[in-house]
């Protein structure tokens, strides 16, 4: 039998949680995708959230959690008899992009 | 208007321009994800909780998750218990944290954001029930017998830390069940008493009580526990009188718990026997529990089943955890019951009123009988 703890970081980090519909797809195998940019995140004049994923437009809404979720980081010192979870984050707001994404459509420009 | 950020930076704009996004209902901040160095962290779950686990964690700094390797997983706090279960999402999460919070890029207005996870997971919890029978397996493979007991052969120590670490149950589970087991302590370790062993101690205590014309209310424990010690030592006979008295206000004597001690007598009589006539248990019963002592069916509700004028002992921590199993060799040792009979067999597996109820609707269908509601197997 374990006893596995779950304990507060010392320092907590600020992490935003952003959820999408659907999946992202990886041009490349995922090692080599660090520094790679994602996308941009505006917000309109009434606070509502727009994201730019490649050549997707998502329009979404901040939301509050039913539950709230704790990110943990799993620690593994000699094996499974010494695991343990620190808490980084509480989060209790969440992005949603609920709606399908629109497409970016690029207009050619008319020849005269 | 702010007029330092006044225009998005030429890329940016046309972004927008392109995805045909009218720039001025932006506000001027605006955030840049990107793909951080740590990516994939794999190291990464997300659990989700309630706001009172979030108090226990800022109190306590600490949660909890026990289990056997081959046992699910579930998340222990003072007083409650859950079960951990992952569960898929089709969504894609996204954990994004600013690279530097308090700087913006004044020149642009732009926030970098790394995202280092990415999702699809998050770990639920089920409120559950405790698992508390393997406490008695543990202890009753070696009961406290008295000056008999062969402590140094004692396999398995028990202490708090080894339940604690070994069982699924919250600390608050864990407490009251060793009160009902009436463990005591010795040398450290927790011990069961052997249940002859306490037949022994009541009666020893009866008639020292009867001999030194002490009130079974007012029993001095230090005198007690010293004319015990013919058959346990005094720290022993004082932890035993302690579970079956009421101490009084200055700690130095117990009023006996008529109640506790019928009980024990009740048990004694039906623990060994398949059952037994009503009408003879309780002739039975009234001889072997001295006269001062009340006896009362009522109490021995959690341990009996009486049915068509027989008595029969049951143990309810015998019983499956499984509420249809359970329900099930309830209805094979009779037939019918009141509500008030199957609440103290049923009432453990629920952790609401709402959830047993619906167990009943599940598995049983009510009749009325001479104006009692009687509950029936709802499939014959």
């Amino acid at each position: 039998m374990v006893q596995i703890l779950i304990q507060q970081a010392e320092n907590s980090t600020e992490l935003i949680l952003i959820e999408l519909q659907g999946a992202l797809e990886y041009a490349a195998d995922k090692q080599s995708l660090s520094g790679e940019r994602l996308g941009f995140l505006f917000f309109t004049q009434n606070e509502m959230p727009v994201c730019v994923i490649g050549q997707h437009i998502l329009d979404g809404k901040m939301v509050e959690l039913d539950k709230p979720l704790l990110v943990m980081r799993k620690r593994q010192v000699d094996g499974i008899n010494n695991t343990s979870y620190q808490v980084e984050c509480t989060i209790k707001r969440k992005l949603l992009f609920h709606k399908r994404s629109k497409p970016i459509v690029h207009y050619a420009p008319k020849k005269c | 208007m702010n007029d330092e950020i006044k225009h998005f930076p030429e890329n940016v704009q046309k972004l927008l321009t392109d995805a045909r996004i009218p720039i001025e209902q932006l506000k001027p901040i605006y955030y840049e994800l990107t793909i951080g160095e740590h990516f994939p962290d794999d190291s990464i779950r997300l659990l989700e909780v309630n706001n009172s686990l979030i108090e226990e964690l800022d109190k306590s700094k600490k949660l909890v998750i026990r289990g056997a390797h081959d046992d699910s997983a579930t998340l222990c706090t003072s007083d409650q218990i859950f079960e951990i279960k992952s569960a898929e999402t089709s969504n894609t999460l996204l954990l994004a944290s600013p690279l530097d919070s308090s700087s913006v890029n004044k020149e642009n207005g732009c926030i970098a954001l790394t995202v280092n996870s990415i999702l699809h997971s998050k770990l639920e919890l089920t409120q559950c029930v405790s698992k508390l029978i393997r406490i008695r397996q543990l202890f009753e493979e070696n009961p406290y017998r008295g000056h008999f007991d062969d402590e140094e052969n004692s396999t398995r120590k028990i202490t708090m830390e080894n339940l604690r670490n070994d069982i699924q149950a919250s600390d608050q589970a864990i407490d009251a069940y060793l009160k009902k087991l009436n463990v005591i302590t010795i040398n450290g370790h927790l011990r069961l008493l052997d249940f002859d062993f306490r037949t022994k101690l009541i009666e020893y205590i009866i008639s020292i009580i009867s001999i030194q014309d002490w009130s079974k209310d007012n029993i001095p424990i230090d005198k007690c526990a010293t004319e015990m010690r013919e058959i346990c030592p005094k720290y022993v006979a004082k932890q035993f009188l302690e579970q079956i008295g009421t101490i009084s206000n200055d700690g130095n004597s117990i009023a006996l718990n008529g109640n506790t001690i019928s009980t024990h007598y009740a048990l004694d009589l039906l623990r060994n026997l398949e059952k037994m006539k009503l009408s003879e248990f309780m002739t039975c019963w009234r001889e072997c529990v001295p006269a001062e002592f009340p006896i009362d069916l009522e109490k021995l509700k959690e341990f009996v089943i009486i049915s068509e004028g027989t008595i029969s002992y049951i143990d309810i921590d015998n019983l499956s955890e499984k509420p249809n199993e359970r329900i099930k060799t309830l209805f094979s040792r009779k037939n019918t019951w009141t509500l008030s009979e199957l609440e103290p067999f049923l009432s453990s597996l629920t952790t609401s009123n709402a959830e047993f109820n619906s167990l009943l609707a599940m598995h049983t269908r009510c009749i009325m009988k001479d104006g009692q509601k009687y509950y029936v197997p709802k499939y014959n």
